[in-house]
């Protein structure tokens, strides 16, 4: 009988999950109400016993449930992540659930799933348990980004996400079913011994190299790393608010801890591949998310070309490939968490109250609710990075990261796409605060979706402001997965 | 008795079946045939976990149970596929992807 501590949090989701779709079955006036209950308590729960079930010595490394899942920091650190993302966008998207008219208790039910599956893909120690949680997660999310199943741009996103995704895991899985017969088995550290060991000469040279092209072509599709990120837009603006801000954090969150246990761990001995490999499409990826969002009239898109720039700051730490450089990309994405949900989450208090999402909606928001002004300035200001936000510590410790790698070039991108992306962020807060507004009437955000924004902003400050506590704790958690 | 194949007769069948299947993704304009040219990649793969499974040493249970789980995920993938083709066949009365094109993109 295998021990089931490690993955508690992933049971709390499932059973929660499956008392939701029996919430969804019963006759009740208040289901809204009850599944919004029943879902933050599952992910509480989840929150509660995620340091039972990392055990009492943090950092440690060990395998367990047969060497599928890895108890390590790393693991921890994300599943952390991932939780109070979903928790988040729970508190945040609870109105605007209500207010669509969204089948709640079928919604919740495939939201935590879908968290369940993306805490396995962080902790997998072996490609079985990655591919099913990676599975696990996609399914979900295809299925949530089509909800709004009256509107046309809902069932559209829905398509263009489930097409691509298939695609993408297709190509994935060859990689690694390649990669598997190369070194005869499905466990990471087995894989990264095999390929460390294994004389790779004459044709079988090129067949680690194939699998690797694979294996990074699914992964970037999933966290919408350039030149695999043109389904994000469509499918960003297109689904309910709640799951683009789901799929922005958890999802993407998922698939790079995934880079680096796949990639980083697993394929460790291919470093002096993958590393430039990287580094390139990292640079591509910032450079084609902020200049493609300079452009954009609808909130919507224009976060999620911000999101693609985000993952490539973040993949910019992954490709440094020092333990320095993984102790920034924790931090980042611990920022990226907050300052990503916070803005998403002020969209979602507009659109709520059934305006659109186009720029012009933004238009005198800081005479009609200052509050929300502010904190979507706030926000804004993280993403690009202005001193006294988590944004700036994180993108500062991977701008260090790389100096001090020897990556100067991939600094100076980093540097220049952070001037480029201060263009929008700017017109952002340009509309908020210059221009006058065509209605008067003021926008209410309180209760959960007040609460879930509060949660954000102390998040983005308390990062911009005491990052000391943070770093030595990601600094515990980076040291775990290098091999 | 027929002398045995080596693995790598499995490796070109499996990369021609893999190509079938992605150029039919890219190309066909039908969701139900694009859906359809997933399932070949996937079955490509299948093919390789279990040839590679016959091999190696030691590899037998890993590769079969990657083989399984491929199959019961392309499953429920494809049940999930064909609710939203059929969601948008009933709202469009169509299930061509390039007729599906309100967000620009």
């Amino acid at each position: 009988m295998y021990n089931l501590t490690p993955i508690l949090p992933e049971m709390a989701l499932s059973l929660a999950g499956l008392a939701l779709l029996l919430v969804a079955v019963a006759p009740s006036a208040r289901r809204a109400g009850v599944a919004e209950g029943v879902a933050l308590a599952g992910l509480i729960a989840a929150l509660l016993l995620l340091p039972l079930a990392q055990g009492p010595t943090a950092g440690r490394t060990g395998e367990v449930l047969g060497g599928m899942v890895a108890v390590d920091g790393f693991g921890g650190f994300f599943r952390a992540v991932l939780l109070l993302g979903a928790l988040v966008v729970v508190l945040t998207g609870a109105r605007y659930v209500r207010a669509r008219g969204i089948a709640a208790g079928e919604f919740y039910a495939l939201l935590l799933f879908a968290t369940a599956g993306a805490d396995f893909m962080a902790i997998a120690a072996d490609l079985l348990a990655f591919y099913v949680g990676l599975e696990t997660l996609s399914l979900a999310s295809y299925a949530l980004a089509g909800f709004l199943v009256g509107e046309r741009w809902s069932l559209e996103a829905s398509l263009k996400y489930f097409l691509n995704g298939a695609t993408a895991s297709a190509l994935l899985l060859f990689g690694l079913s390649l990669a598997f017969g190369l070194v005869g088995t499905t466990s990471l550290a087995g894989m990264a011994a095999g390929l460390a060991s294994a004389p790779w000469g004459g044709a079988a040279g090129a067949l680690p190299a194939v699998a690797l092209v694979f294996i990074l072509a699914g992964l970037a599709f999933k966290a919408s790393v350039a030149p695999f990120h043109l389904w994000t837009p469509d499918v960003y603006q297109g689904a309910p608010t709640p799951v683009t801000s789901f799929l922005s954090i958890v999802s993407k969150g998922a698939a790079l801890a995934a880079i680096v246990r796949v990639v980083a761990v697993g394929l460790a001995p291919l470093h002096v591949e993958w590393q430039p490999v990287l580094a390139v499409l990292a640079a591509f990826t910032m450079t084609a998310g902020n200049v493609a969002a300079l452009w954009q009239k609808d909130v919507k898109r224009l976060l999620a070309y911000s999101s693609v720039a985000q993952a490539g700051y973040i993949l910019a730490g992954i490709a440094v490939g020092t333990s320095l450089g993984l102790e920034a990309v924790l931090f980042y994405v611990l920022a990226y968490l907050f300052m990503n949900l916070g803005a998403f989450g002020v969209v979602m208090a507009l659109s709520g109250e059934g305006e659109g999402e186009t720029l012009e909606d933004l238009a005198g928001l800081a005479r009609r609710a200052p509050v929300l002004a502010g904190l979507l300035a706030l926000f804004a200001f993280s993403l690009l990075g202005i001193p006294w936000t988590g944004g700036f510590v994180g993108k500062l410790l991977i701008f260090e990261a790389a100096l001090e790698a020897g990556w100067a070039w991939l600094a100076v991108f980093i540097a220049v796409n952070t001037g480029i992306s201060a263009y929008y962020y700017f017109l952002l807060i340009r509309q908020m605060y210059l221009r006058s507004a065509p209605r008067a009437e003021a926008v209410r955000a309180g209760g959960m979706l007040g609460a879930g924004l509060a949660l954000a902003a102390l998040g983005v400050l308390a990062l911009g402001i005491l990052p000391q506590t943070v770093i030595d704790w990601s600094g515990l958690a980076a040291f775990a997965p290098l091999p | 008795m027929m002398p045995e194949l080596p693995v790598a007769a499995y490796l070109v069948v499996s990369v021609v079946l893999f190509s079938i299947g992605l150029f039919g993704a890219l190309r066909r304009r039908n969701a139900i045939m694009v859906l359809m040219a997933i399932e070949l990649m996937l079955n490509a793969v299948n093919l390789n976990l279990v040839a590679f499974s016959r091999y190696l040493p030691g590899a037998v249970a890993p590769g079969q149970v990657f083989a399984v789980f491929v199959i019961t995920v392309a499953a429920a993938e494809a049940a999930v596929g064909l609710a939203i083709v059929l969601l948008l066949a009933r709202s469009r009365r169509t299930a061509d992807v390039p007729d599906v094109r309100d967000l620009k993109g």
